[in-house]
């Protein structure tokens, strides 16, 4: 009698063992996870998006992700950490329980970020990485693509088209100041191309600040212009740093030009305005990064392999010599 | 006291700190925290406490130069000091009504109007061809006899703020609040009215302070103001209104304000490491909130009184009650 519902204990035991494996078979079938080799349709999976911040630059991604997925039949999730770490987990951890079948994520940093592109490889889920990614020898680890601004190339533009200015309207050593987000390493990789670039200048280095939001960036520019009355050239290398920067330029009355780094409508007009203090800004391609990440997480839905790893996304130098190519920006951005 | 030491300090080692330039750059920074910051002082001097106005502020921005896009400047200029005086109220409103913490109100508002300004534009700041026109310019970088424009309007509001709090009935009571709620509604203090009045004043500055900021940079900008909470409270607080209610003054907040823009100005001067700059400002704050701290003034009385006994070969003398 004992032994008799032993045996049925022992084998009720073994048909759910059973019926377990099968379903998770089953299931890893539908999913298409754990490289099963075969091509399978991404339509209706879910992908999710965690990007680094809110600007118009990760707007302009968004959408061309948006674009693709939409043509796929992928549904897309967006969150955005704005720069905050513990927040950048928490989403992390969020995508997870939602149980997206791919996640696309924006480093904060390249060390710290690591602990969350590998949370996500535990959960069995592959990831795509964007402008900014995890150190490079843990990136092909634990992504399976890059896709960035080509952030050397644009450091190099706004750097170079900087030294070319001050060798052509600056007789002896121009005192440069920079503004920056350089708590980003996107931002720092730019700045060490401009600074780079800026070697085939004679100039000196009178100040380097960090801020980071518009209004920040308007009292500090403020505060650098003050104290360098002679102040020949302001140098940034993010979106608010060059608004914020030509605000104060302006707020001052200073003839001090600016170089600088991203594209937006409004700073496109400031290169038109002939007088005005901006010189040249470097534009990144927001769509092209946008559409060219979700290609790649749905190549990796799909069960094929990216064909490279890296994708850099070359920007584009607009300067106030060559009005047309920014008329043909503002007819063209999705801001107007 | 803080603020001449650190003047002194900052015309010795910070290079162009003491030109009339600089001074009014200083002031012109001083503006968007001292809008916000009159307000505040209220608040808090009734026990209160609002974490909203960065975001307020930011989204009063936002809104202006959604509002430019469709009517006249006059109307859209009025219509957001409406709207955040209005937030203002819900929010002094629930306050008041459901006796929720000021903190825990303001906290919610904190991170639903930056997720608004966010969602309204795409996280796209929003440069309308109005918040270029005469009057904005005028407002944003503007000077009358040599003097910011927006500085003269903080002298305004500073000026009816003194007046309130000094001379009216509203200002008697909003100390009275401060000191002992329960009492000020046992002797016919309307408690609810003037709970509900602090809100609708910090909603409506903040208004003010995120246009000037939207004036000065040619655009509506949902990312901006992040902190000003904390430089705004920081900046009421070191001007020695307690944290408490109850205690404090308008005019030591114009001196407060006016520490925490000069601080920040002298270490960009200095060209101090941008990193460090956080630091230095954060431990400057808290030593001038020491220095003005009536009990370590005690303190430090007390261990001179001390001291002074032993040197007499006397013991120590206890401490009256009056003293204590």
């Amino acid at each position: 009698m004992r032994s008799s519902y032993r045996a049925k204990y022992l084998l009720s035991a073994m048909l759910l063992v059973l019926m377990s494996m099968f379903a998770a078979a089953c299931g890893d079938d539908e999913e298409g996870g754990g490289g099963g080799g075969g091509e399978q349709s991404a339509q209706g999976k879910t992908v999710g998006v965690i990007a680094p911040f809110a600007n118009p630059f990760q707007t302009d991604i968004r959408r061309g992700a948006e674009e693709v997925a939409r043509e796929n039949g992928v549904e897309m999730i967006y969150l955005n950490y704005d720069a905050d770490s513990e927040r950048e987990f928490r989403y992390v951890q969020d995508m997870i329980n939602r149980d997206v079948d791919a996640v696309i994520y924006g480093a904060n940093d390249a060390e710290v970020s690591v602990a969350g592109f590998r949370r996500i490889n535990n959960a069995g889920i592959p990831a795509v990485c964007f402008d900014t990614c995890v150190v490079p020898e843990q990136q092909q680890q634990l992504t399976e693509a890059f896709v960035t601004s080509d952030n050397k190339q644009l450091g190099n533009l706004a750097g170079k088209s900087a030294a070319d200015w001050i060798n052509e309207n600056v007789d002896g050593t121009a005192q440069v100041g920079f503004v920056t987000c350089n708590t980003q390493s996107v931002c720092r990789e730019r700045f060490d191309a401009q600074l780079e670039a800026l070697k085939e200048a004679d100039y000196e280095e009178v100040a380097n600040q960090v801020a980071v939001e518009s209004d920040k960036v308007l009292t500090t520019t403020e505060g650098i212009l003050q104290g360098n009355q002679d102040l020949d050239v302001i140098v940034t290398n993010g979106l608010p740093q060059t608004e914020g920067g030509v605000a104060a330029i302006n707020r001052l009355k200073r003839d001090t030009v600016l170089f600088g780094m991203d594209m937006t409508a409004r700073i496109a007009r400031d290169l038109l305005d002939r007088g005005g203090p901006l010189q040249a800004a470097v534009g990144q391609d927001g769509p092209a990064i946008g559409r060219t990440m979700m290609e790649r997480a749905i190549e990796v839905l799909e069960g094929r392999k990216p064909e490279r790893f890296l994708w850099e996304i070359p920007g584009t130098l607009y300067t106030k010599d060559d009005p047309e190519a920014v008329r043909e920006f503002l007819a063209t951005t999705s801001e107007e | 006291m803080a603020l001449i030491a650190l003047i002194t300090l900052y015309s010795q080692i910070a290079p162009n700190f003491l030109t009339w330039s600089n001074l009014t750059t200083v002031l012109n920074q001083s503006v968007y925290v001292g809008l916000i910051a009159g307000g505040m002082t209220l608040v808090i001097l009734a026990g209160e406490i609002d974490v909203s106005v960065g975001s307020a502020a930011a989204f009063a921005g936002v809104v202006l130069a959604l509002l430019l896009e469709e009517m006249a400047w006059p109307l859209a200029l009025a219509a957001t000091v409406f709207l955040g005086t209005f937030i203002g109220v819900v929010a002094g409103w629930i306050r008041a009504v459901f006796l929720i913490p000021s903190f825990i109100v303001t906290l919610a508002l904190f991170g639903a109007l930056r997720g608004l300004a966010l969602l309204l534009t795409d996280a796209i700041p929003q440069a309308p061809e109005p918040l270029s026109n005469s009057f904005f310019t005028f407002l944003g970088s503007g000077k009358i006899l040599e003097l910011p424009a927006a500085v003269l309007l903080l002298l305004v509001l500073f000026a009816a703020f003194w007046f309130v709090s000094t001379k009216t009935a509203f200002g008697t009571h909003v100390y009275a609040v401060g000191g002992n709620p329960e009492a000020s509604h046992l002797v016919g203090v309307p408690v609810r009215r003037v709970r509900i009045t602090l809100f609708a004043i910090t909603g409506g500055c903040a208004a003010l302070s995120g246009i000037v900021l939207a004036a000065a940079l040619g655009a509506g900008d949902p990312n901006v103001t992040q902190g000003l909470e904390f430089e705004v409270i920081a900046a009421v607080i070191v001007g020695g209104t307690s944290l408490y209610g109850g205690r404090g003054t308008m005019a030591g907040t114009v001196l407060g304000v006016l520490f925490i823009a000069v601080l920040g100005n002298g270490l960009v001067l200095m060209g101090i490491d941008p990193y460090a700059n956080f630091v230095v400002r954060g431990l400057v704050v808290l030593a001038a909130v020491l220095v003005m701290s009536s009990t370590l003034r005690d303190h430090i009385r007390g261990v001179a009184r001390r001291i002074a006994g032993r040197g007499r070969g006397r013991p120590t003398p206890r401490p009256t009650e009056e003293e204590q």
